[in-house]
């Protein structure tokens, strides 16, 4: 299983101010905000430690867990610039997290193999633009890479909202994430 | 004369238009409204989105609420249950 998330750094400084009152013990455990406090880049912990938490919670909900809104439940840790864990119940899952002077990507993964991710830049800020942009994507450079015909494959979500490649109308293996925001996006698709 | 329900909705209405980026979706807000899925909402913002409706009715929304708060019906089940608590 596969999840990540992408966070343009443009986009969320003017869209969130992670400094209002409340903002962070909404989201963040008292160790996630101890680690904040002792960052020489506060802003960059936030989101890095945001990005980890969504990119988890999509493994958790592929995994067949139930869907929820409480980012406390996520507890993550640092182990080191790019690698750290998120624990949710008894589940820890690893995460690896890339931050470039426009964007924080994470991506976490349950049983490490291939992980073939692109990140693309996009024109439009239309959600739904960029959504079906990020499909097309992924569909044309599957397509390619396991020489099938572009058009036998789509991607329909699971009743759980999980995105999944179908060729000619069954589900494949791969697992697959999906994340835009802002100017950004990104897909990984986990080769089996 | 409009309902107490309707004029929430106009209030949480209010509240959640500065975060929303489906305008249609938003134009046609009703009760069965979901944040995240029609609205696209991010994340981040649905914490603020917990926030203002904190200040608006000065009310603390605890974890357990918040993760109710899927859509318009939920949220307006969930105020109103802490308003009545005060």
């Amino acid at each position: 299983m596969i999840g990540n998330d992408i966070i343009d750094i443009h986009e969320t400084r003017t869209s969130t101010n992670w400094n209002r009152a409340g903002f962070t013990e909404k989201i963040f455990t008292s160790k996630e905000r101890s680690i904040i406090a002792d960052s020489a880049d506060p802003f960059t912990a936030v989101w890095r430690l945001w990005s980890m938490k969504e990119s988890a919670y999509k493994i958790f909900v592929q995994g067949g867990g139930k869907p929820f809104f409480n980012p406390t439940k996520l507890e993550c840790n640092f182990h080191s610039s790019k690698k750290g864990v998120v624990k949710i119940d008894t589940r820890i899952i690893e995460t690896s997290t890339i931050i470039s002077a426009d964007y924080i990507f994470s991506t976490a993964v349950i049983n490490y193999a291939d992980i073939d991710t692109s990140i693309f830049q996009l024109n439009e800020s239309n959600s739904k633009y960029q959504s079906d942009f990020m499909r097309q994507q992924v569909l044309n450079d599957f397509a390619v890479s396991h020489s099938l015909y572009g058009g036998d494959l789509k991607i329909q979500k699971t009743k759980a909202g999980v995105p999944k490649i179908h060729y000619r109308n069954n589900p494949l293996d791969a697992s697959l994430s999906i994340t835009h925001h802002g100017k950004f996006g990104a897909y990984s698709i986990l080769k089996n | 004369m409009i309902s107490d329900k309707e004029l929430m909705i106009n209030e949480l209405k209010t509240i959640v238009e500065p975060y929303i980026q489906d305008k249609e979706a938003f134009e046609n807000l009703h009760e069965e409204t979901d944040f995240m899925n029609d609205l696209k909402i991010n994340s981040a913002n649905l914490i603020d989105v917990i926030l203002d409706v904190e200040d608006k009715y000065d009310i603390e929304l605890d974890n357990d609420s918040m993760d109710k708060m899927l859509n318009i019906k939920a949220a307006l089940e969930v105020i109103n249950a802490k308003v009545s608590e005060k």
